[in-house]
């Protein structure tokens, strides 16, 4: 199954040169949610992979399968982390700093 | 004060009420053991999952510094050209697995590093070469990354659902019961007693009448 990267002109250009299957250059976080939508409901991608920057800014799907997981672009510092803390803070309660 | 069941004060609910709230407390120890035992996993994975996720924000941090250094080398148009004709590169599997109950994915990926890209050698550089080659290892962390967060998400929510049962019996139906239970348990004693001062005062009447009629 195919992997496809939703991101800015950076991360998209990047990961073309990676090969990834399909890329999706948007602007705004609107265009990133009708993407993410279509995406989500197609069966031949596994990984949908989306900058930090956009993902913080708009609610991700809740589905199994594709598997959604932001990456880090140019600018965001930190995100990537911050997410893991608090998916932490929800299951246990308390943050724990490592 | 937990607020009671709705049921009638006789010893046959007692009794079920009993058996009730064994089993609902030999459910909330399996529970609460449960509960304890992913937290346990939850950590195991919680810490693969830093891991990977900060050599992926190195790895990206890296890539993006050798895509400006081809982007400077040759140009962004002629790099974006490179990029268009680069090869799709190999795909990835999904599978489940079981861990504690939970359903979790396996992504199985391909080698994701490659010689052949597929872009002409005249237009580009080494400097390209070294771009794609960083994002070609971003994407090996993110694949191994993809699957370990989302067992973590997963398993994160079986937590809160076990957490909310384990509340819930704990907190509101094991409390309730034990009311109820509780409650059953007066009003048939104050039953008996009634009772038994019933049983003694009609002694005492037919003793006073039989006493009174010799």
């Amino acid at each position: 199954m195919k992997i496809a990267v939703v991101g800015d002109t950076d991360t998209v250009l990047g990961f073309k040169l990676a090969g990834v299957h399909e890329t999706f250059e948007v602007s705004s976080p609107s265009e990133a949610r009708e993407v993410l939508n279509e995406l989500v409901g197609r069966e031949d991608i596994a990984l949908i992979l989306i900058t930090d920057s956009l993902a913080s800014e708009l609610e991700l799907p809740d589905v199994r399968l594709p598997i959604i997981l932001t990456v880090p672009d140019r600018w965001s510092e930190g995100k990537g982390e911050a997410r893991l803390m608090e998916i932490v803070r929800r299951a246990i309660g308390v943050e724990i700093k490592r | 004060m937990p607020e009671l069941l709705n049921v009638k004060p006789t010893r046959m609910e007692l009794l079920n009420l009993k058996r009730r709230i064994e089993l609902a407390k030999k459910g909330h120890k399996l529970l609460k053991d449960k509960q304890d035992a992913l937290i346990m996993e939850f950590f195991a994975i919680y810490d693969e999952a830093l891991e990977l996720r900060r050599s992926l924000t190195e790895k990206m941090q890296e890539a993006f510094k050798a895509l400006t250094l081809a982007e400077v080398d040759i140009g962004l148009i002629p790099l974006k050209e490179a990029a268009m004709a680069v090869k799709p590169n190999s795909e990835v599997e999904i599978r489940s697995r079981n861990v504690m109950g939970v359903s979790v994915p396996m992504v199985q990926g391909g080698n994701f590093r490659r010689k052949e890209r597929g872009y002409a050698f005249i237009s580009t550089s080494t400097s390209v070469d070294v771009a794609a080659e960083k994002f070609e290892e971003a994407l090996e962390v993110i694949v191994r990354l993809a699957e370990v967060e989302e067992t973590l998400k997963r398993v994160a929510k079986e937590i809160e659902t076990t957490k909310r049962r384990v509340n819930a019996l704990e907190y509101i139906i094991i409390p309730r019961m034990e009311a109820t239970r509780k409650f059953i348990e007066q009003r048939l004693d104050e039953m008996e007693r009634e009772n038994f001062f019933r049983l003694k005062r009609v002694k005492a009447l037919i003793e006073a009448r039989s006493g009174s009629g010799a």
